[in-house]
């Protein structure tokens, strides 16, 4: 199946400022985008809704790691999706220009959290994202599917509409 | 040489660009079928072409592509559309949709711009609420002929809707009571008035605001939704005054939760009635 | 808003029933409506608008035409479905909302 990415620039303008911002201790930050669906020919859409940063004080310190958050940052995000019906897809920024890569990092950490969000949103898509200063990929839990699939196409919409593709 | 190669002021990578966007053109008429022809001729990669219609004599005086021998068949719309544009460039990736584009959901949810070249205020509202639904362009065309004491007035109007940004509503084009009028069936009765050539004008406008929302060519272009107005009668399109009017306003009748994506995830999808040829 | 105890008397006619927004607007999106009987499909799904809208005072949307009944069928594209409705005035909003549904489904009789 096809997984297109669609947000309108204004919210990634936001979540890349929040994004810059610097922590205490963390070398990055990171958050959460709230997220819609649709049904399209031989797939479905992403749209990027609503932006949830982590809150500074829901970072733990961890050296070894970009960033790294505890559960009260993942019982946030659990509650934004028990209130309202929407994805929860992880974000964090690689501020470089040009298609940005996951890690074996985030990958890995991913794949332990992501999947939480069906306890509270089962019929819903969640997944992970990584921006760059003008790139954006993802990766999507997608309901029934065993595997989290790469989200193929991205479009940022205002008076210059952008749309780029990225081999899975 | 390419044959895209007259139009590389539009960036080197306009090309790919184009052949990779995806157009969907709903009504394929007097205005769509110009609308189709000039994406054709610009290099869009991808159609979506939407109309239930069968070409008569009664369309011949307007429909670009429509021959004599289609009018003796009766040929689906979009078959003459598909023909055309196949003609122009036979790479072209044509979705089919034979059928009210609100049989097929599916297709037009996944759009990169859609052209409304419809008939009446309650299309047009209903395709602009799906375009905010799931953030796509929405790009209108129509043309009108009424009666006035100097004789006839031609004009029409070229909308670009942008997700996030002013709506046909707020320029005060669609409007509670057409849309009543509209449904009670009242208004103006019989044939409208269509001829080609303002259909020319608006369709080529609105295939250069397409070009320039995908490739701007300079730096100064609108940031927001537009309404440009034609008049036929002095020849002329030009920006609205509703849109400086308007400047600043924040639209208030889309943006919302409940107004993006699909508020019955997970329900059965709708019937899609699309072929790709 | 429509009250919990009028989403409940709904449930009567359907499988279920829940407010739905768009635009500002409040519907009601009934799940499985059951039709009069012999009427073809003898089963719905459905959305009550309990607000004036477009010249008529309430108006009820169907998920499929039903055969042989009611007049100037139209398409409607509406909380991203496709629906149908037909030409059917006059049904008060200032009635309970199954008083409502009872007065549309009253041209399937």
């Amino acid at each position: 199946m096809k997984l297109n990415f669609k947000a309108h620039r204004s919210l990634i303008v936001r979540i890349q400022e929040d994004l810059r911002r610097p922590h205490q201790f963390a070398f990055e930050r990171v958050g959460f985008v709230s997220c819609r669906f649709g049904v399209i020919d031989h797939g479905a859409l992403v749209l990027a809704h609503d932006y949830h940063p982590v809150a500074d004080e829901h970072y733990e310190v961890d050296q070894s790691v970009g960033a790294r958050f505890g559960s009260a940052a993942i019982r946030s995000a659990l509650e934004i999706a028990i209130s309202k019906p929407v994805g929860i897809f992880h974000v964090h920024l690689h501020d470089h220009p040009g298609v940005p890569r996951p890690s074996s990092v985030d990958s890995r950490e991913w794949a332990k959290f992501v999947p939480n969000f069906w306890h509270v949103r089962p019929e819903l898509p969640h997944g992970a994202l990584i921006l760059s200063s003008d790139r954006i990929i993802g990766r999507c839990w997608y309901p029934g599917l065993i595997r989290p699939v790469a989200m193929s196409r991205f479009t940022v919409v205002d008076s210059h509409l952008t749309f780029w593709r990225v081999a899975r | 040489m390419s044959w895209l190669a007259r139009q590389s002021f539009l960036g080197p990578e306009s090309e790919f660009v184009l052949r990779d966007s995806h157009a969907l053109i709903a009504g394929l008429g007097g205005g769509g079928s110009h609308v189709a022809q000039q994406l054709a001729h610009i290099g869009v990669g991808h159609f979506d072409l939407c109309d239930p219609g069968r070409y008569e004599e009664k369309n011949h005086n307007r429909t670009v592509g429509g021959t004599h021998a289609d009018i003796r068949a009766q040929s689906p719309k979009v078959e003459i559309a598909v023909r055309m544009i196949r003609a122009i460039n036979p790479k072209a990736r044509i979705n089919v949709i034979d059928d009210i584009w609100q049989n097929a959901l599916p297709s037009v949810r996944g759009c990169d711009a859609l052209f409304g070249c419809v008939d009446g205020y309650t299309q047009r509202d209903q395709l602009e609420t799906l375009c905010r639904r799931f953030l796509v362009p929405y790009i209108d065309i129509g043309m009108d002929v009424n009666d006035a004491e100097c004789g006839y007035v031609l004009h029409g109007q070229v909308i670009l809707s942008l997700p996030g940004s002013l709506c046909m509503r707020c320029f005060n084009f669609l409007r509670p009571d057409l849309l009543a009028n509209e449904a009670q069936g009242y208004g103006h009765a019989g044939a409208r008035p269509q001829v080609i050539w303002p259909n020319g004008v608006l369709a080529s406008t609105a295939v250069g605001l397409f070009t320039q929302l995908i490739l701007p060519w300079h730096n100064d272009v609108p940031a927001s939704s537009l309404i440009l107005d034609y008049d036929g009668n002095r020849h002329t399109t030009t920006l609205s005054p509703r849109v400086a009017a308007l400047s600043g306003v924040v639209c208030p009748h889309f943006g919302g939760l409940d107004d993006t994506g699909d508020p019955f995830w997970a329900s059965p999808s709708c019937r899609n009635k699309a072929k790709t040829i | 808003m429509t009250s919990d105890e009028e989403i409940l008397e709904l449930t009567a006619l359907c499988r279920g029933a829940r407010e739905v927004r768009q635009g500002g607007e409040v519907f009601v999106y009934l799940q499985g409506l059951r039709l009069p009987r012999g009427r073809q499909p003898s089963e719905v799904d459905a959305v009550l608008c309990l607000h004036a809208r477009e010249g008529y005072s309430t108006r009820l949307y169907l998920s499929a035409i039903v055969s042989g009944c009611g007049s100037n069928w139209s398409s409607v594209y509406l909380l991203d479905r496709h629906w149908h409705t037909w030409s059917w005035q006059g049904v008060s909003a200032n009635q309970r909302a199954a008083q409502v549904l009872a007065a549309h489904l009253k041209a399937f009789q």
